[in-house]
């Protein structure tokens, strides 16, 4: 089975795919009142205008739409930052971008600024994940250890999070504790179409900048040099991803907060069913990411929490364990 | 001039000036070693060929054409590279990884025609690793390694090959075998640029030889003219013995000179 | 000179305007001001919390030109006065630390409804010896509490809502403010309990008929990014609904002056129409 999907790496794309539209009916389904398939299509797709039109259209949907958009870029950018750095430990949340992104997020809404122009909430996390990722690769041109770089990773995260408890103590407008919470683990809550058509585009941006890289990041598995002599650009191949991701994730962030291990967990888990080749595992990580957050985000909507559960919870309870996982596994490749 | 000439190379690193004013040319279907003491800039003449390294001054012509005005397919298409100690960073199958020296020919989309996977399977076979193509790189022992790195090199089926030390790390029968699809490449018309520490090697594969000392080329011209006592007492401070076999010479370091 | 920047630095650390030695009453947060404000006559304070005078205080006029404190023990202690009166300020030793300096202090136990809440105005009144006004303030409470209760019930449907999108169910303050105004409200059928964020779906589904709010317009209030307050549908429903803005000060408190509260609550439905203009109270 794994093999002939390894051959066929469309099949699992498809069945990746399908298991996201079951996901995001499901999604749809439940909530505060549940409804029945046909209560939901008919309110997504019907002319009524009625009380479930509403609640299907303006409040379900934005939320699964984010969820699936955020989860997209989570996975795409795992896999090709893990490409890019030859590393399976490598993600937005780890290297720290993700953190740095919700910093800029929380300065544009806490200091005011988004109260002058809008824009500024998605810009400014863009402009945030930017600054991280050029640390990063100023560190990787240098020393690419795993260890460097998750080291780094965990300086520039712990940087950002103090920006942010900085900006609670100071911002003219008050911010809670739990609004820090939220930022750096994420959530889905609430969320408008207002903040789909402001991240959006972004987003979108972001992943046409990267369409390509996969056979790159390919060549990249000979070394540098190697894929080089191959004809590849790896400054500009470096460029694509770096500025991508920043897009990409900075937009994610300011409209879902730093929702973490996405990027680390899903092309781990697309490895076991199509091998490592960087390429092939782009496009399946982007539909399981966004199955995955879309999953996650009816977990948090289930009884059993209460509706306290929050999406960036339910995520590091799964990811934390296999991140650790993958690190015992690539132990020998650490030093 | 038609082949690979680089003329009048220079090299800095660091502040430090690793090749002056290095000349030689690499012909289509012959062999060149480009040998010398360690540190004397080999490697660096390689790369800087290639383009791996920032050129001080001097050029790379492949005929007429500057190779710098190539775009990156193009260059690729017409020079490849055996890199040394090169690393595999993911566990690929052998036949993927060959399966990558094809990235020149492909656009970022294609995937690879009946014509790639001929290519493919021919270097494999040339470089008898064909065998255990299914096989995950990262489980193979060092010398199927390199096999399979050169048959990556191969399925480019670019007109020059430009080696660095392909043989290292090898053992002997491999040793050979590199260097036996080497000439075979060169018969079928490839220029190989090959960087060698073997004496005997060099003596035996390469049509002509390229003797490189403190970064500048000392002396270039046939085994024979280059391999004299004399150059290689100065360049290497050792005597050697030599000795005649079915027709073929053979070299070997003696001893350390005082 | 050292002996002179010692002094310097003991007079700063003196709350503004009172100086050692003064004895009178002191308040030192913000529930506890309003009682002290309410019975106690200007001369006899020495001094109030620094949030007697803000937005949310129901006496805040009666505030204006009083010294203020922060609350720390330490100013307590310093100062010596004659009588401290506190809710939740202070800390959990608080009591042991003014007992053990000599400062007598007063904590009203806490009020689960809003007779409670009225009678409680008592229990500080003898506290700090202003019993006949503490009668005062309870008999009037009182008389207007059964007024309120003797309306006609209006069976309309309210929601409590806050700009952060948080409501108030069953068991709050809030909701028993609104049934004392005459009204009832969505808690029970939409099973919101305590304090909790308001559940658009089901306000959707079944809307209320109107909404009472507060913090609208207040400057330092909180929004979080993720509450429903941000929300289109939340906002409609504030623009299509009638709303009592109930200002803040009204409802600090667990409901102090939940019957001011209520009142308000009248008038203003009466104002919007939400009552005809015989049931509403005669100014």
């Amino acid at each position: 089975m794994i093999k002939s999907l390894s051959d066929r790496p469309w099949a699992l794309n498809f069945i990746l795919l399908a298991g996201l539209v079951v996901a995001g009916v499901m999604s749809g389904m439940f909530g505060q009142v549940n409804l029945s398939p046909a209560q939901f299509f008919g309110a997504l797709f019907g002319s009524a205008d009625n009380n479930l039109t509403i609640i299907v259209r303006e409040l379900r949907l934005p939320r699964i739409l984010i969820g699936i958009l955020a989860g997209a870029t989570l996975g795409y950018t795992g896999a090709a930052l893990q490409g890019l750095l030859r590393n399976p430990l490598a993600d937005p949340g780890v290297i720290g971008v993700s953190a740095s992104a919700g910093l800029g997020a929380v300065i544009a809404i806490y200091m005011g600024v988004s109260a002058l122009f809008e824009l500024a909430v998605p810009l400014m996390a863009m402009g945030g994940a930017l600054v991280a990722t050029l640390i990063l690769m100023t560190l990787a041109a240098r020393d690419s250890s795993i260890l460097t770089l998750i080291l780094a990773g965990i300086g520039i995260s712990s940087l950002a999070t103090a920006g942010v408890s900085l900006v609670m103590n100071f911002a003219p407008s008050p911010m809670s504790l739990q609004d820090m919470v939220l930022w750096m683990l994420g959530s889905l809550e609430n969320r408008t179409f207002d903040d789909l058509v402001l991240a959006g585009p972004f987003i979108l941006l972001g992943w046409a900048i990267m369409i390509g890289v996969g056979q790159g990041l390919n060549a990249l598995s000979l070394g540098s040099e190697a894929a080089y002599s191959l004809g590849v650009n790896v400054k500009a191949l470096r460029w694509r991803v770096v500025l991508g991701t920043a897009l990409s994730v900075g937009a994610a962030v300011s409209v879902c907060g730093a929702v973490g291990f996405v990027g680390l967990v899903v092309p781990h888990f697309v490895r076991a069913f199509i091998g490592y080749e960087p390429r092939r595992l782009l496009l399946p990580s982007a539909i399981s990411g966004a199955l995955l957050m879309t999953l996650a985000d009816i977990v948090t909507r289930l009884p059993i929490g209460h509706g306290q559960l929050r999406l960036g919870v339910v995520m590091a309870v799964i990811g934390a364990p296999v991140f650790i996982y993958i690190i015992f596994k690539t132990r020998e490749s650490m030093r | 001039m038609t082949g690979l000439c680089v003329e009048n190379l220079s090299v800095k690193l660091g502040g430090v000036t690793i090749l002056k004013d290095v000349s030689f040319a690499v012909g289509q279907g012959e062999v060149v070693g480009l040998i010398g003491p360690n540190g004397a800039g080999k490697s660096t003449a390689l790369r800087a060929a290639l383009g791996l390294v920032e050129r001080l001054s001097g050029s790379v012509r492949a005929g007429e054409i500057d190779v710098t005005s190539l775009e990156p397919r193009e260059r690729a298409k017409l020079m490849s590279y055996v890199p040394q100690g090169a690393p595999v960073h993911w566990p690929l199958t052998a036949e993927r990884t060959v399966a990558l020296g094809r990235v020149p020919h492909l656009n970022p989309w294609q995937e690879l025609s009946p014509k790639d996977e001929a290519a493919i399977e021919a270097s494999m076979r040339q470089t008898d690793c064909w065998a255990f193509r299914e096989r995950l790189v990262t489980t193979l022992s060092g010398g199927e390694r390199s096999r399979v790195l050169l048959a990556r090199t191969l399925a480019v089926e670019a007109k020059y090959i430009l080696a660095d030390e392909p043989t290292a790390s090898l053992d002997p029968m491999h040793q050979l075998q590199v260097m036996d699809i080497l000439r075979s490449e060169a018969a079928a018309g490839t220029g190989v640029l090959v960087v060698i520490h073997d004496l005997a090697q060099a003596l035996r594969y390469c049509d002509r030889l390229v003797l490189l000392l403190d970064g500048t080329c000392a002396v270039q011209g046939s085994p024979r003219d280059v391999l004299t006592d004399e150059h290689l007492r100065t360049a290497f401070g050792v005597e050697v013995s030599r000795w005649d076999e079915n027709g073929l010479q053979f070299i070997v370091p003696n001893r350390v000179i005082e | 000179m050292l002996a002179a920047s010692l002094a310097g630095g003991m007079a700063i650390m003196l709350p503004s305007g009172a100086h050692a030695g003064d004895t009178g009453l002191v308040s030192i947060d913000f529930c506890a001001d309003q009682y002290l404000l309410g019975l106690a006559a200007k001369n006899e304070i020495q001094a109030v919390s620094y949030e007697a005078a803000g937005l949310r205080s129901y006496y805040r006029e009666r505030a204006e030109g009083l010294s203020t404190v922060t609350g720390s023990m330490e100013e307590i202690l310093l100062m010596q006065p004659a009588m401290v009166l506190r809710t939740w300020r202070g800390g959990p030793r608080a009591g042991e630390i003014m007992s053990r300096a000599g400062i007598p202090s007063f904590k009203p136990p806490y009020a689960f409804d809003i007779e409670a809440n009225i009678n409680s105005f008592l229990e500080v009144g003898s506290a700090i010896g202003k019993t006949a006004e503490a009668q005062a303030f309870v008999d009037d409470a009182t008389a207007r509490l059964e007024v309120l209760r003797s309306y006609e019930r209006s069976g309309l449907r309210a929601v409590y809502m806050t700009p952060s999108g948080f409501t108030a169910g069953t068991g709050t303050f809030v909701d028993d403010i609104i049934k004392l105004a005459g009204f009832d409200t969505i808690a029970k059928e939409a099973d919101i309990n305590f304090w909790m964020p308001l559940p658009l779906e089901k306000m959707v589904l079944s809307p209320p008929d109107f909404i009472v709010a507060t913090f609208f317009g207040d400057p330092d209030v909180h929004v979080s990014h993720w509450s429903s307050g941000r929300h289109g549908v939340y906002k409609k429903m504030l623009g299509s609904l009638p709303v009592i803005h109930v200002p803040s000060r009204y409802l600090s408190c667990s409901g102090a002056f939940a019957v001011d509260a209520a009142e308000y609550i009248r008038t203003e439905a009466k104002r919007i129409g939400l009552i005809s203009r015989e049931d509403g109270i005669n100014d």
